[in-house]
């Protein structure tokens, strides 16, 4: 699905993400673990062309994403405030996503439905804009988002952060079913090793930009991921 | 303790990263705001002569006196619109182990350092001295000088009180249009005299000058007011602009249009609901009056050349008051933009038809400007011709030179952010590119050709409009991560 290939990225001479090859098959649950200023976002966002490359390239389907725009059709993302269009209201943001992909009202309709318990009642038919929601109910607006228009990648940085624990674990279950039954390539950063060890079956360990650990989850993973970061 | 805070007023203007970004446009601003305050007071210097030069027959005192009511009506209305009520800056220091009056007593003196208070010193200072202070003595012209400062910081903290009030009675607002329209038509019927009333009072404060410190108490009762208020209302939300509770716009009717029509929407929804774009388009709305200063002037008669300017701005100043913020405008969601299922393609082209839809508007409303002449129409329909067909293309493609971040929720009012080289350069495609055609054929004498082949240039571009958006289209995929990184750094 997704091939990594000599990717580097330097700032000023100082490199913050160096991954001479990584491949991420159809259908795995990938999670990326690391420090602040480990280069997760930085990595992420040049799996979405966002960043350009000091070196090397990403494949999306077999073809470098900085040469056409077609991964767009088939790939959903949510990394930041920047993924919103925070002046509209939920529904008019749905609204427009949804025409992106051609959804009829009614598709609209079923496909939110099945948020409503994401949603507590907080999110749709209310008259506010998504600049006044707060950080949670933001979180939850562009996640849902992403998950629009039936995407075959779903790429989220730091899903769980902001959210109450009720909704991590509704968004946990949320993400594992759409791994089990839709065959999604599931990509999450995360700080929380507990949740990233639940919802993915291979962990990436990245510190200083360059790869520290690739491993399949056991259920020895997230003890050792503990005892990488207790210093 | 406040020498501490003065610091940090300071370090939070010079930090502030509008500042940082944009030292030339800061520098331009304060160039033309120290203009203003010479202009000012040139005028104040100049004002007992200018009266007498033009108004021979009154006596300057009594015509000032006169003016002064307007002058203040005025000042009140600019005020209201540009004053800032500082108010929330207080935010950063409740939690701190200071007396709140203290903070406010601070806030409100700080505020009085704004150039609204000193353009009444430096228009009537002079003419307290060199009148009033001349031929009714020094009393008196203190007495006079005190009750227009007077009134003048009055008017400054009733602004504050009264943007404050705003959020609690909406319908202030209104109220208050209505109660300056109700004033301006008694005079305006002649059923009150303003300018007697006014020339009346201000006469009784030369003979009279202990009455000039009315005003003065009255600016102390206010500022009390305000502090009255502001001490029981210390809470951030209360204090804050009470956001809207209604969502505007709806533009459904676009739908039809397809994708094309879902970003035309999303566009107008931007422009509508955040104050700096709506006011492009006011002032758009505005401009397209700009014709009758042209038109109707005796003057430009024999210029008509300048009528090709006249005409390309009225049709086009939407997109080149908005478009040369192109990118900008959407620095916000910028990366929504690059990763989402809508090509650069579409992007650029659903800007590109917003633009002559707007320009098409403005052309069909322009042709009311026939009752000048036939000839006006033909300049107007060549100029529009020109910006639908290569002037928008030139704007979209000077937007796109180094764009800057932009804060939509930021206010309107001198606000300079985006502000780059392209602002500087926006004056090639207005007033050079409609005259490389035009202005030839005018010199030779064949004006009608000229006008003929710049309006033929203008269609030929607009059918070639394919070619060029591919060429806009391909210039913006080759400088997205430039665009992207500079919008996302703050």
């Amino acid at each position: 699905m997704i091939d990594v290939k000599t990717l580097s990225k330097s700032y000023k001479g100082v490199e913050v993400v160096n991954i001479p090859e990584m491949h991420i098959a159809k259908g795995e649950s990938y999670g990326l673990v690391g420090n602040n200023g480990a280069g997760k976002t930085t990595f992420f966002r040049m799996i979405l062309d966002l960043i350009r490359p000091s070196t090397g390239e990403v494949l999306s389907k077999g073809i470098n994403v900085q040469s056409n725009e077609d991964w767009k059709y088939y790939t959903g993302s949510f990394l930041d405030e920047s993924f919103l269009i925070d002046y509209l209201t939920p529904d008019e943001y749905f609204e427009f996503i949804a025409s992106l992909h051609n959804y009829s009202k009614g598709d609209l309709q079923e496909f939110l439905n099945q948020f409503d318990d994401l949603f507590n009642d907080e999110i749709r038919g209310k008259k506010k804009y998504i600049r006044d929601l707060s950080k949670g109910n933001q979180k939850k607006v562009g996640i849902v988002a992403a998950l629009m228009g039936n995407p075959e990648i779903i790429l989220l940085d730091e899903p769980f952060a902001n959210l109450d624990p009720t909704t991590q674990i509704r968004l946990k279950v949320i993400l594992r079913k759409l791994k089990e039954e839709k065959d999604v390539t599931l990509m999450i950063s995360s700080h929380d090793l507990s949740h990233v060890t639940e919802v993915c079956e291979r962990i990436v360990l990245l510190e200083k930009g360059k790869v520290q650990k690739d491993i399949q989850t056991s259920e020895t993973t997230l003890k050792d991921l503990e005892d990488y970061f207790t210093v | 303790m406040i020498s501490q805070l003065i610091s940090h007023i300071w370090k939070k203007e010079f930090r502030s990263p509008v500042w940082a970004k944009s030292v030339l446009a800061n520098v331009f601003l304060g160039f033309a705001a120290l203009m203003m305050l010479a202009y000012a007071l040139i005028a104040g210097v100049l004002m007992d002569e200018l009266v007498q030069e033009f108004f021979p027959d009154n006596d300057p005192l009594v015509f000032i006196n006169g003016f002064i009511l307007y002058y203040f009506l005025v000042e009140f209305m600019l005020r209201f619109f540009l004053q800032n009520v500082p108010v929330l800056e207080i935010q950063p220091y409740l939690h701190l182990p200071i007396k709140k009056g203290k903070i406010i007593h601070f806030m409100f003196r700080k505020s009085l350092f704004s150039v609204f208070n000193l353009l009444a010193i430096l228009l009537f200072l002079p003419f307290s001295i060199l009148r009033v202070g001349a031929d009714y003595g020094i009393l008196s012209a203190f007495g006079w000088l005190a009750s227009i400062v007077g009134l003048s910081i009055t008017l400054h903290f009733v602004v504050i009180l009264f943007k404050k009030k705003m959020n609690d009675i909406p319908n202030l607002f209104i109220g208050l249009i209505g109660f300056v329209a109700a004033l301006v038509a008694l005079d305006y019927f002649n059923v009150v005299s303003f300018s007697d009333l006014s020339s009346a009072a201000f006469g009784f404060i030369v003979e009279q000058p202990a009455l000039g410190a009315i005003p003065v108490v009255l600016a102390f009762v206010f500022y009390r007011l305000n502090y009255n208020f502001l001490v029981k209302n210390t809470y951030p939300e209360e204090l804050a602009i009470k956001k809207e509770e209604k969502v505007t716009g709806d533009f459904s009717f676009l739908k039809q249009y397809g994708r094309m029509g879902e970003l035309i929407q999303l566009e107008l929804k931007l422009i509508l609901r955040h104050k700096r774009p709506r006011n492009t388009l006011i002032m758009s709305g505005f401009l397209l009056l700009y014709g009758l200063f042209f038109y109707t002037s005796d003057a430009y008669q024999d210029m008509q050349f300048i009528f090709m300017f006249a005409g390309v701005f009225i049709t086009g100043i939407f997109f080149i008051n908005y478009g040369q913020f192109l990118l900008s405008w959407e620095s916000g969601y910028f990366d929504f933009i690059l990763t989402r299922r809508v090509t650069t393609k579409q992007f650029i082209e659903s800007k590109y038809w917003l633009f002559v839809a707007t320009s098409t508007i403005a052309f069909v409303v322009s042709l009311a400007y026939g009752y000048f002449g036939w000839k006006i129409v033909l300049i107007n329909l060549a100029a529009y011709l020109f910006n639908i067909g290569l002037n928008v293309f030139a704007v979209m493609r000077l937007a796109m030179f180094n764009p800057k971040k932009i804060d939509l929720n930021k206010g309107a009012a001198f606000n300079y952010e985006g502000v780059g080289a392209a602002q500087f350069l926006i004056i090639i495609p207005i007033m050079i590119l409609p005259y490389i055609l035009y202005a030839p054929f005018l010199i030779l004498g064949y004006e009608n050709l000229g006008l003929f082949l710049t309006g033929l240039a203008g269609l030929t571009g607009f059918l070639f409009r394919d070619k060029m958006l591919n060429a806009l289209t391909q210039f913006f995929i080759s400088r997205r991560h430039k665009f992207a990184a500079s919008f996302r750094s703050q």
